[in-house]
């Protein structure tokens, strides 16, 4: 009987090593001295005491119960849930085959089988949440959740129930992997489901901008017919000026009904004109929509895009969101600016693209590395979200870089997206 | 100091060449006016040949190219040298200007006073310019580029440099902002004496420690920024 309990306590042992070491990896938990001690004193030592005086079964429960309080606690997300029963549902499996394995090559040759054979499915979840499911809805979250729970539960009581029965491995393993099969199929259709609905969102924003770009440009070609219309009127004015050789009430009227009323409509023109130089109808529909917002404003909102730019090689709703957050506040702090001014523009360079984007500040207003986080922001608390947000979509993109300063008494930002 | 000039209005070549002669002849008698032309190409032919630190550029030549492709050919043979452009039009492409060809200065025409209080600015710019270049060997920097805009931050007004939470991107911070870019952070404490790695993703400046808090492991900067210590770190600290 001691002999048993030595042995169960040390498969325990294992069992949990393997658990938080597959944690560790698809979590890059850090592996700090604070995090050996809380896993030793929290997780393993009460695991240990329950298999100790339970029964199994309860033991197991109880540590499954301590895993998904400690973990959702440890990296504040509950996301490790699923990671959590995924690992767990790896390992049964993973031991299970290499028990097959090794009933051919050899049973001294079982634990390393599972062990290589488990670190590559820690290493395979591991880049599969990195690249496929970073961020998942509430809804699915749930669901995505219940479904691992029940197979996991499924698995050990399968385990449970086929103990006795002889070939159990067989029987049990066989439904295992169907059951992992039947899984991943699930995980597969709900990215693809997941992949569609971002991309009908993107669509509908699309369509929205550009709807915003068209009825601005229509607007500009109705100013544009104003003032050719206007036009022969002004040198029809200007004859009768000159004729009479007034050239002092010439000089008012030019001032007067020339530069001012059509300064406007001019640069506007030419403010749209730069806009054909973007072929991504999404950024196209956010510079027209800022271009109106600014003017509604009184902020002058200059435009520069010399060449063509090329399609950008990053999600489009990510950049317009960025360069949305970047310009919103660009025109919120014009509006305590006395020099009411934005400079916007967008470089195509052989290796990447720039955004460039400047505003007056004539206040220091704050210590410029803390801008980027949570809460902080010149506009009193509770107002600092919005940088915070774009530092993190920025963060996600692999080839964006991210330039803050302050200059000169401008506040210069400059995104790079490389090629 | 070697001075070209380009500009296709006789008028305001003459201008341009005046004000900045005069100025020159009592602030920097080493500046010289290598040459005045009307044709873009003769600044090319020009700038193959002798060694020229600062060119005045007028942005709409009538000629077959404008200031644009001119600043960018002459930017193939003269990295280092300083660009002014002139132009009529206020704000026309003024940062396509600086960040593909690196402009010193930006000068709008509009009354003859305040074009030459603008032209004696961008001339004291460009000195100062030229001066620095000879110094660069005496001040080391550190090279960001932004695009093909080539940012140098002086290894003394660097306070830390941090890893990026992904990605192999490393952020360089100062006192007035900060700057992201590809790295590896192993690369980063041999540059400079005063840099010090004092945490895995993060390597300060010493001189720009403000306090450090041992018990807490951080080192509060001159700029508000804390960062954090290891243990293992903290004994090349104190």
């Amino acid at each position: 009987m001691e002999g048993h309990i030595i042995e169960m306590l040390l498969l325990g042992i294992i069992e949990l090593t393997c658990i938080i070491f597959g944690m560790t990896i698809v979590w890059k938990i850090p592996f700090t001295f604070k995090y050996m001690l809380e896993v030793t004193f929290l997780i393993i030592t009460p695991t240990l005491i329950m298999l100790s005086f339970f029964e199994q079964t309860y033991a197991i429960i109880g540590m499954i119960l301590i895993k998904s309080f400690y973990f959702p606690f440890k990296t504040k997300s509950f996301v490790s849930l699923v990671d959590l029963y995924l690992i767990i549902i790896g390992g049964i499996i993973m031991d299970h085959l290499s028990q097959v394995i090794s009933g051919f090559i050899g049973v001294s040759f079982k634990t390393i089988s599972f062990v290589v054979l488990y670190i590559m499915y820690c290493y395979l979840l591991y880049l599969f949440r990195r690249h496929i499911l970073q961020e998942i809805k509430s809804t699915v979250f749930i669901m995505l959740l219940i479904v691992t729970l029940l197979t996991m539960s499924s698995y050990y009581i399968f385990d449970y129930l086929f103990d006795d029965v002889e070939n159990s491995l067989y029987i049990a393993l066989t439904i295992q992997i169907v059951y992992f099969i039947c899984l991943l199929f699930m995980f597969y259709i709900v990215i693809k489901n997941m992949k569609k609905e971002h991309l009908i969102a993107q669509k509908a924003i699309e369509v929205e901008q550009f709807s915003i770009y068209m009825t601005e440009l229509e607007q500009v070609n109705r100013d544009m017919h104003k003032f050719r219309h206007d036009y022969n009127n002004i040198l029809l004015t200007i004859q009768g000026y000159l004729q009479d050789n007034q050239i002092e009430e010439l000089k008012a009227f030019f001032q007067r009904e020339i530069l001012q009323t059509h300064k406007y409509t001019l640069s506007k023109s030419t403010i749209f004109n730069n806009l054909e130089h973007i072929q991504n109808r999404n950024v196209k529909g956010l510079l027209a929509a800022k271009i109106l917002q600014a003017q509604e404003r009184d902020i002058e909102l200059t435009i520069e895009i010399p060449e063509p730019l090329e399609e950008f090689k990053i999600d489009s709703i990510n950049l317009v969101r960025v360069l949305g957050i970047f310009l919103d506040n660009a025109i919120e702090q014009c509006e305590i600016e006395s020099n009411k001014k934005i400079n916007f523009a967008a470089l195509d360079t052989e290796h990447s693209t720039v955004f460039v984007i400047q505003n007056p500040v004539s206040n220091s207003f704050l210590s410029i590395s803390d801008i980027y986080k949570k809460g902080v922001s010149s506009k009193g608390p509770n107002r600092g979200l919005g940088l915070f947000t774009a530092k993190a979509l920025i963060n996600q993109q692999p080839n964006c870089t991210l330039h803050t300063r302050i200059e000169h008494f401008y506040f210069i930002q400059e995104l790079e997206i490389l090629k | 100091m070697n001075i070209v000039i380009c500009e296709d209005n006789q008028r305001q070549r003459d201008f341009i060449l005046k004000t900045l002669q005069q100025y020159a002849f009592i602030e920097y008698p080493t500046a010289r006016f290598g040459l005045t032309t009307a044709n873009p190409e003769e600044v090319l032919t020009y700038s193959e040949t002798a060694h020229v630190d600062c060119f005045f550029l007028d942005i709409e030549l009538e000629t077959s190219m404008n200031g644009l492709t001119l600043a960018s050919k002459i930017r193939e043979h003269c990295p280092y040298a300083s660009i002014v452009f002139v132009t009529t039009h206020a704000d026309k492409l003024r940062l396509t200007f600086t960040y593909k060809v690196l402009a010193l200065d930006f000068i709008v025409k509009s009354e003859q006073e305040q074009t030459a209080i603008q032209l004696r600015e961008a001339l004291d710019a460009a000195f100062k310019h030229y001066q620095r270049i000879g110094e660069t060997k005496e001040t080391p920097y550190f090279q960001i580029k932004i695009g093909e805009l080539i940012k140098n931050i002086a290894y003394d007004d660097i306070v830390f440099f941090k890893t990026s939470d992904n990605f192999h991107k490393l952020e360089l911070h100062t006192l007035s902002g900060f700057y992201e870019f590809y790295g590896k952070m192993k690369d980063i404490e041999p540059l400079h004496g005063q840099f010090y790695r004092c945490h895995k993703s993060y390597c300060i400046n010493r001189a720009y420690i403000e306090q450090i808090d041992k018990k807490a492991r951080v080192i509060t900067m001159k700029n508000g920024n804390t960062c954090p210590i290891s243990v293992r770190f903290m004994k090349g600290l104190l």
